[in-house]
């Protein structure tokens, strides 16, 4: 039994009234009259203990309009069908959040233990579903709870983020498959993205979490160009402060055990500043850390990597030699950049990139090679052409990423190029009417690079023509086969491991794991130094939570109708069967009663 | 108060003090009404008519007799010897004073129940209208008040001019319920001090037993006053509206109760009990040759001045 609207009892307080009312009815009144001795002598009868049926109606039916005004209801508890349960458990990033002792991944763990207790009866089933940063079936539908339980207890949080509006949508997905009563549990922080209501409507929210303090490392950059010594690289580290209140706090970034910058800092709610440091010894792992007091301490590291740096050894070949002192003066100006002497051409070993000036390449080249103004074969290339305007480049490619060219314009003289089936363009140029392929790479067998400009005719030193020679600089940079064996990288985002065969993974926590065969990519779910062992070689992934939404660790506000309560258990369901209605007809039979009799009454008196 | 009727230009102090007020357009009906009930013997000699016994001297000519041996010779009228030639002597009928008495009931009973038109407000403008109809034809009329404790009676003196009513209405307006009704002493009291007879006007409820009401009656009557009974009885008290079941009366003289079954029974009982209350006094009255008359306060004043006060020959 329960009351919708207990408020409403205090209409009971008009019980008061009536009783005062009748009080002062059932008073003896009293007349003074001029004369007794007039008046008959007629004592009334003894009085005797009645009953005052009039004044037991009006209670009775204040009463019943009282109870009907509070709405009354009682649960009945009625076998129900059984039932299929689908939890959801987030365990993004920021369900590391402190929260009490423990954590907000913890409470929701807990949470959901006691829903599997509590709620799930005999016969259902349960399936469990991991929110990360793809939404995973740990525990397809089962009937085995304690299966699902087990899954609970293993399940650890990860370092990066999700999206719970695809998690939802894989739980609708059972739900479409299976036959009978669904509940979809939903145990969430809710913090880092706008709350999906439409997917909650009938489901059951159990949020967790509280506070918003969280200061985060949002980048670790180091900014050294291709072939840069690293002792003359910079780095900066940019640090956010994601609460509702100035944080202050204290960052450290070290290189090999070496502190290269040490700075405390107040941030304003919101801000977001960056520190640079110039300070690097040389190549190795930068680590960047944060001392603060914060909720969430996942944000708090982060990793980047100073790359050690080789010298370019660049083969020229070229019938023509007007320009040489310009590639050796470019050469001086990267400092890494070597010019292998004209006879190069013999020995490929000693050569990282080839650079075929005006001279067609060999077939057999099967080291990187750049080709500049190639002269016309009527196979790979259409023709001399001149005062070609830059048309456009391609800026998704490596080549062009981050910068854009500003060549001069309209080439004087440039080399129509033909676009190999396996080669994506670079330039392309607009002659009259007539767009021109200007440059392509491709990277079939070595990577190549096809530029239909004159490097000579243009004149690389040139004010006018320094996009040209970062161009041609950044497409040996490109052109680089070598890779570099340490990256850094963001926990949650897909590694390829296409193509590299059988590759073991060291995860951060020592363990190894093989991955399977003919994979596409990994995902790093966590934070740390991450190594791929794959034919011989060796990669080293240094992955930091960069995710400004796990970062946000402010609950959304879960409106009071998605917030779950306690309505059923396990093996019965409760039907709440109103009482309000029934309650007001009797009030309202009460009332018609003590009308007639009042009225009845009323007659009787009349004399 | 009708100061407009009179020749006295109503003073300050007038307005101050409490008086009792009659309706302008009453006063002008009042002036036209005068007490025609015969008028008792009367000893002292005034301006009002009155019977009396034929005397030898007077204004206006009785009669004549046949002389007596010894009689004063100067009452002989010799113009009737020269043409009967018998000795006759000519007696006269002399104007006397016959005052009018205006006894008014001051008992508790006469303001139960409180409210605002109570019997005693009635009375006292009753008899402040029956002053103002005396003195406005110069009759003297005086007021009396009985009730109170032990009996009191006060009485006003004798106003003789109409510019006295205003006096009236002041000695009545002081008039408060008090006491228990013993009228009949109280009537005693009235007739402690020598009076020439008059008329005898006594207002009251009557919520008295009737032997009470007879005696006091009968003292009036037996020192030669023309008494009238003016009853007042509403129909409320005939017929009380009370509500049904157990009920306590108080009566408002002695602050006695009684608690009573109200109900259509005891209702009966009761409105047979004062009628017969007063059958009885209407029987006491006609059988001392008295005046009786039955006057409905509810009515209203100029229903009992125009209409039953005339019909019982009071005023006319």
């Amino acid at each position: 039994m329960g009351l919708a609207e207990p408020l409403a009892l205090s209409f009971g307080a008009l019980a008061g009234i009536l009783l005062y009312l009748h009080w002062q009815a059932r008073r003896k009144r009293t007349y003074v009259v001029p004369a007794l001795f007039l008046w008959p002598n007629e004592p009334p009868p003894p009085r005797r203990h009645r009953w005052d049926w009039l004044l037991l109606l009006q209670l009775v039916a204040l009463a019943a309009l009282v109870v009907a005004l509070a709405q009354p209801f009682v649960e009945q508890a009625v076998p129900r069908a059984h039932m299929h349960h689908v939890l959801v458990v987030d365990r993004t990033a920021s369900m590391q959040t402190r929260l009490g002792t423990g954590t907000r991944f913890q409470a929701a763990v807990a949470e959901a233990q006691r829903y599997l207790a509590e709620e799930v009866g005999a016969g259902d089933t349960v399936a469990l579903i991991a929110l990360g940063e793809e939404p995973e079936v740990l525990v397809p539908p089962t009937a085995d709870a304690a299966r699902v339980g087990q899954a609970l207890r293993e399940l650890v949080p990860y370092d990066s983020a999700g999206s719970l509006a695809q998690a939802l949508a894989l739980a609708r997905s059972l739900q479409s498959e299976i036959r009978g009563g669904f509940r979809l549990a939903v145990f969430s922080d809710f913090a880092d993205a706008p709350l999906p209501e439409a997917a909650l409507a009938d489901a059951k929210v159990f949020p967790v979490g509280e506070g918003d303090r969280n200061l985060a490392i949002t980048a670790v950059e180091v900014h050294q160009r291709p072939w840069q010594p690293a002792r003359d690289a910079r780095a900066s580290v940019r640090v956010r402060n994601y609460g509702s209140e100035p944080s202050h706090g204290l960052l450290l970034a070290e290189v090999r055990g070496q502190v290269v910058l040490r700075t405390g800092f107040t941030l304003a709610p919101g801000e977001e500043q960056s520190f640079l440091t110039e300070l690097l010894p040389g190549p190795g792992e930068l680590v960047a850390s944060l001392v603060a007091d914060d909720l969430l301490p996942v944000d708090n590291v982060a990793w980047a990597w100073v790359a050690e740096t080789q010298p370019l050894r660049v083969c020229f070949v070229s019938p023509q030699t007007e320009r040489w002192s310009d590639l050796e003066t470019l050469a001086t100006a990267t400092g890494t950049l070597r010019w292998l002497p004209r006879t190069c051409a013999h020995n490929q070993s000693d050569t990282d990139v080839f650079v075929f000036h005006r001279a067609q390449p060999p077939e057999d080249v099967h080291v990187p090679a750049l080709v500049l103004a190639p002269p016309p074969d009527g196979r790979r290339t259409r023709g001399r052409l001149r005062d070609v305007a830059l048309a456009g480049w391609n800026p998704e490619h490596p080549v062009f990423a981050g910068w854009s060219p500003a060549f001069p314009m309209p080439f004087a003289q440039v080399q129509e190029l033909v676009l190999p089936p396996d080669a994506v363009p670079l330039l392309w140029g607009r002659a009259g009417e007539r767009t021109v392929l200007l440059g392509w790479a491709t990277e079939r067998e070595a990577r190549q690079v096809w530029l239909g400009v004159d490097a000579v005719s243009e004149s690389l030193l040139a004010p006018d023509a320094f996009s040209l020679a970062v161009t041609v600089l950044q497409s040996l940079a490109w052109l680089d086969p070598r890779e570099q064996p340490v990256r850094s990288w963001s926990a949650g985002k897909p590694f390829p491991v296409a193509g590299l065969g059988e590759v073991e993974v060291t995860l951060p926590d020592g363990a190894r794991q093989q991955l399977p065969q003919g994979g596409i990519a990994y995902v790093p779910h966590w934070r740390g130094r991450y190594e791929f062992h794959h034919g011989g070689r060796s990669t080293i992934l240094l992955v930091s939570a960069y995710d400004a939404g796990e970062a946000n660790i402010a609950p959304q506000p879960v409106p009071a109708s998605l917030r779950a309560g306690s309505e059923s258990d396990g093996a019965t369901a409760k039907q709440r069967v109103d009482w309000a209605r029934t309650f007001l007809l009797a009030g309202l039979v009460a009332l018609a009663l003590e009308a007639w009799l009042a009225r009845a009454r009323a007659q009787e008196r009349l004399v | 108060m009708w100061g407009k009727r009179t020749a006295r230009t109503p003073q300050a102090s007038d307005q101050a003090a409490p008086t009792v007020s009659l309706p302008l357009s009453l006063l002008g009906k009042l002036d036209r009404l005068q007490f025609i009930l015969p008028r008792p013997t009367a000893l002292r000699e005034g301006t009002v008519r009155a019977r009396s016994a034929p005397a030898a001297h007077g204004f206006e000519v009785h009669g004549y007799r046949a002389y007596s041996w010894g009689e004063d010779l100067r009452h002989l009228d010799w113009n009737a010897y020269a043409r009967t030639g018998e000795l006759l002597v000519r007696v006269f009928r002399a104007e006397r004073e016959s005052a009018t008495y205006l006894l008014l009931d001051t008992s508790s009973s006469m303001a139960a129940p409180e409210t605002a038109n109570s019997n005693l407000g009635f009375g006292r403008q009753l008899v402040a209208a029956l002053a103002y109809v005396c003195l406005r034809r110069h009759e003297p009329v005086s007021v009396a008040l009985l009730g109170g404790e032990a009996a009191r009676c006060d009485r006003s003196p004798l106003w003789r001019h109409r510019q006295q009513s205003l006096e009236a209405a002041r000695f009545l307006a002081v008039a408060r319920p008090s006491g228990r009704a013993d009228v009949a002493a109280a009537v005693a009291s009235f007739l402690d001090v020598a009076l020439h007879p008059g008329i005898a006007v006594l207002v009251s409820d009557f919520f008295y037993p009737v032997e009470q009401a007879a005696r006091a009656l009968g003292l009036l009557r037996a020192r030669g006053f023309a008494v009238v009974a003016v009853h007042l009885l509403r129909e409320s008290d005939v017929d009380p509206t009370l509500s049904g079941g157990v009920v306590t009366l108080r009566d408002a003289e002695t602050g006695e109760e009684r608690t009573l079954h109200w109900n259509a029974r005891t209702r009966a009982m009761y409105r047979q009990a004062i009628e017969r209350h007063a059958q009885a006094l209407r029987a006491c009255c006609h059988d001392q040759g008295l005046y009786y008359v039955r006057v409905d306060p509810d009515a209203g004043l100029e229903a009992a001045l125009l209409g039953a006060l005339p019909q019982a020959g009071i005023v006319g």
